[in-house]
């Protein structure tokens, strides 16, 4: 049986679209829960600033961001669940539709 | 403090005044005096403020999330962000290493005659066998206690009486008398001696070496105030003595061999070997420094086995690669560089690069994720950064300019 | 677990609390209807490079081969990591496994070789 297999580290600062073709972000993390003895990804993170999270921007750099007068930032990333992203094209991620 | 614990101190401390000095802050330190009398003792004073920030900083980082500079960096950031700073320090330590053994390879040459090119493979072979067979503490110790003879500057400094308002007058800081771009050169140059990164990256893997925890945070606080406070001493006795005894007959250094006899009119029969010896004790313990914060830089980043007091063949690639910075160090010598304007140059290119390396260190080092509750206080962020960033500004638009200048 | 700050480019430890690297890459396996499972932690130079791009892949790839060395990435199952508080430990003895395989060629051919090597 053909298994899928996607490497995490060349998903991290993709632009997400959602089903309009609008950008929601960019993936920072992927959050992984211990589900009947394996771990799977239940979420994945994504926000305005991207890989720049990884810069640590939270303790003084969104201070100093904001002070230069960044808006609408948070420092909470948006979180997508698993079954809300399409992956099938990795090196374009896209929101999937939710269904009305 | 225990008893083993003060011992550690001191001997922490001694290290640091022996190992202050180098062929880097030698030459530029010198250069300054003999150029503009003690108008340049502030940069000094100021570079070392931010080393010490960025020491404690290291040791701690070290002590309490028991990672190595290197280490923590591509941890925290990633590998694509890393090899930015990562590869600037390795060009940096290239030519910085190979400056020293320059420094080594002069004090022979100043007692043999033999010239520089001459000198560089036998010094490198030596260097590398010190490296081979010796361990951290036994390097540490020895090149630190040897180094000691440099507290000679500060003698021939306080010998040489100068004016105590002038050089308190030095130590406010002043735009250029003269010659502003070679002032600004030399300024940055200081700062890059001062303030290298293979000094935090050497520091902070010597302690996760040697097992520091939390409870090493005074020594280390001690270590860095009182042993880079001290050092600093010994670069502004050798400003004062340049100062003192080549600007009153206008000598513009731009050679070491101009510099062989800095020491002679304070200290007399005793100034040339003394000036010698702390020159090749100086930067051969630079350059042991030099190739092994290279070493544990890279075999940090790419998690191999590394350290000094393992065997090589159990820590290989990170043996080669040291083997292999001496080497390329030592081939640079021998291409008959001029030591000096190759110092000057390397040392001005560090602050250059400064920020690159500085800003991802001081985003661990407020990291509670690393640090704790033990993160940084305002002070220490404000000086590092306003000293970094102003150092880098100003070497990108000095060394041009010295550069087209002819130096 | 955040993957990316928890696993991503942390040091691998062995049993034999030997340093076998650093986790280049992390491997999902996406699974219709399920979540993506954590398949595996990856290392090597093919791995690291490919984070740079396609051509220093090819590179890393291509000295590999050069030089004998039969694998330019190594898989380790996710299962067989047991702590990832400071270091990302892993039931595997380091030296045994093939993300040696450098270690063992430098100290070989190159380390071995030189004076006062023991």
């Amino acid at each position: 049986m053909k298994r899928n297999y996607l490497h995490l580290e060349l998903l991290l600062g993709r632009e997400v679209l959602d089903a309009n073709g609008r950008k929601v972000g960019r993936i920072e993390e992927a959050i992984a829960r211990k589900r009947g003895g394996e771990w799977v990804v239940t979420e994945f993170l994504c926000g305005s600033f991207g890989m720049m999270e990884r810069f640590s921007i939270h303790h003084f750099g969104s201070v100093l961001m904001h002070r230069l007068g960044a808006t609408g930032t948070t420092s909470q990333a948006q979180r997508i669940k698993w079954d809300e992203l399409d992956l099938s094209d990795p090196e374009h991620p896209r929101l999937k539709k939710r269904p009305s | 403090m225990k008893k083993k614990d003060l011992l550690n101190v001191a001997l922490g401390i001694i290290t640091s005044i022996g190992g202050f000095l180098e062929v880097g802050s030698m030459a530029t330190s010198a250069a300054a005096g003999a150029d503009f009398r003690f108008d340049l003792l502030w940069v000094i004073v100021f570079s070392t403020l931010c080393l010490i920030f960025l020491i404690e900083m290291s040791g701690r980082l070290a002590a309490v999330s028991k990672r190595a500079l290197a280490d923590a960096v591509r941890e925290r950031f990633g590998f694509v962000f890393t090899i930015i700073p990562r590869l600037l320090e390795i060009i940096v330590n290239l030519l910085v290493i190979a400056a020293e053994i320059g420094g080594v390879c002069l004090a022979l040459k100043l007692i043999t005659g033999i010239p520089v090119a001459v000198w560089a493979i036998p010094v490198g072979v030596v260097l590398w066998l010190v490296l081979w067979l010796g361990t951290l503490e036994w390097i540490e110790n020895s090149t630190a206690i040897l180094g000691l003879m440099t507290i000679a500057f500060v003698v021939a400094a306080w010998k040489l009486h100068p004016d105590p308002h002038e050089v308190l007058r030095g130590l406010i800081p002043s735009r250029a008398p003269h010659d502003s771009a070679r002032f600004w050169f030399l300024a940055v140059s200081i700062a890059g001696s001062t303030i290298s990164p293979y000094m935090f990256t050497f520091y902070s893997s010597g302690a996760v070496e040697e097992k520091w925890d939390e409870e090493s945070l005074t020594a280390n606080r001690l270590t860095a105030v009182i042993g880079m406070g001290f050092g600093c001493l010994m670069s502004i006795g050798v400003l004062v003595v340049s100062a003192m005894v080549f600007a009153p007959r206008n000598i513009h250094i731009d050679s070491y061999e101009q510099m062989a006899v800095i020491l002679t009119p304070a200290l007399g029969r005793w100034g040339f070997p003394l000036f010698v010896g702390s020159l090749a004790v100086c930067c051969f313990g630079a350059a042991v420094e030099i190739a092994l914060a290279t070493a544990y830089m890279i075999g940090q980043t790419f998690g191999w086995n590394w350290g000094e007091n393992s065997e090589p063949t159990k820590g290989a690639r990170f043996a080669l690669t040291y083997t292999a910075v001496v080497v390329l160090g030592a081939l640079i010598m021998t291409t008959g560089l001029d030591p000096m304007k190759l110092t000057m140059f390397s040392m001005a290119l560090t602050a250059v690069i400064l920020p690159a390396v500085v800003v991802p260190f001081l985003l661990l080092v407020n990291d509670e994720h690393y640090v704790g509750e033990h993160r940084s206080g305002w002070i220490g962020n404000t000086v590092v950064v306003v000293v970094v960033i102003v150092a880098s500004l100003i070497a990108i638009v000095a060394i041009p300019l010295e550069l087209a200048g002819g130096s | 677990m955040e993957l990316v700050r928890d696993i991503l480019d942390k040091q691998i430890r062995g049993r034999d609390d030997e340093k076998l690297g650093k986790v280049d890459g992390i491997v999902l396996e996406l699974r219709d209807g399920e979540p993506p499972r954590v398949a595996y932690i990856e290392l090597g130079s093919a791995t690291f490079a490919r984070r740079i791009g396609r051509r220093f892949e090819r590179w890393a790839v291509g000295i590999n081969r050069r030089f004998g060395i039969r694998r330019a990435r190594y898989r380790i199952a996710f299962d067989r990591v047991t702590d990832h508080k400071l270091d990302v430990r892993v039931d595997i003895e380091a030296r045994r496994s093939p993300a040696f395989a450098w270690e063992h060629w430098v100290r070989d051919h190159i380390i071995k070789r030189l004076p006062f090597a023991k």
